[in-house]
């Protein structure tokens, strides 16, 4: 039950990932990026879930943290590109 | 059984989190389906972690990570909105693009 349910996260993962290589406006990309470190998140329990061992869970915390600073950095980016001058 | 049942909704959960992000038609309407379903999917996954490993570290962790999750995910996707709108991909409700801001 918990291989079904770790399969449904991998494949929600391939649907984030054909949003981001299908993308219309760049701020697609950064969605799509912004929602995978969540489903890898939930992919790191699921195999925490598995092999009986707590620790995974460190690593969904960094990853969580990692995710939501690349997310404002390129959100940096697009407000103001960098070869523009700056304000 | 509980952690199984709670890990199960929390993949149903990113998987209509990953289908909205094919399916929905604009970058808005996206960013709503993204971050919802997938803090709500992370917080039932970290329960499953929970109930399955017990014990006071990882509730400890679980507890970091679910407040952690609750406290950026609205800030990230404030922050992604309000790029979307200054960069002028998409316009407001008026039809117009708001003047970008410092």
């Amino acid at each position: 039950m918990i291989l079904c349910a770790l399969t449904l996260v991998l494949l929600s993962i391939l649907a984030s990932l054909w949003r981001l290589w299908h993308a219309t406006t760049p701020a697609d990309r950064i969605i799509a990026l912004d929602v995978i470190s969540f489903q890898a998140m939930g992919a790191l329990i699921g195999f925490s879930l598995l092999d009986g061992s707590p620790l995974a869970l460190e690593s969904a915390l960094t990853i969580s943290l990692v995710g939501f600073l690349s997310t404002l950095a390129l959100t940096h980016l697009l407000v103001r590109p960098r070869n523009s001058e700056p304000s | 059984m509980i952690a199984s049942i709670l890990f199960l909704l929390a993949g149903l959960f990113y998987l209509i989190a990953g289908l909205g992000l094919i399916r929905l038609p604009d970058p808005l309407a996206r960013l709503h389906a993204g971050t919802k379903a997938s803090s709500l999917a992370t917080a039932l996954a970290l329960g499953a972690a929970f109930a399955h490993h017990g014990g006071w570290w990882s509730a400890l962790l679980a507890l970091a990570t679910l407040g952690f999750v609750f406290l950026t995910a609205p800030l990230a996707s404030h922050a992604i909105a309000r790029s979307l709108l200054a960069s002028r991909l998409v316009q407001d409700a008026e039809g117009v693009a708001p003047d970008r801001e410092s």
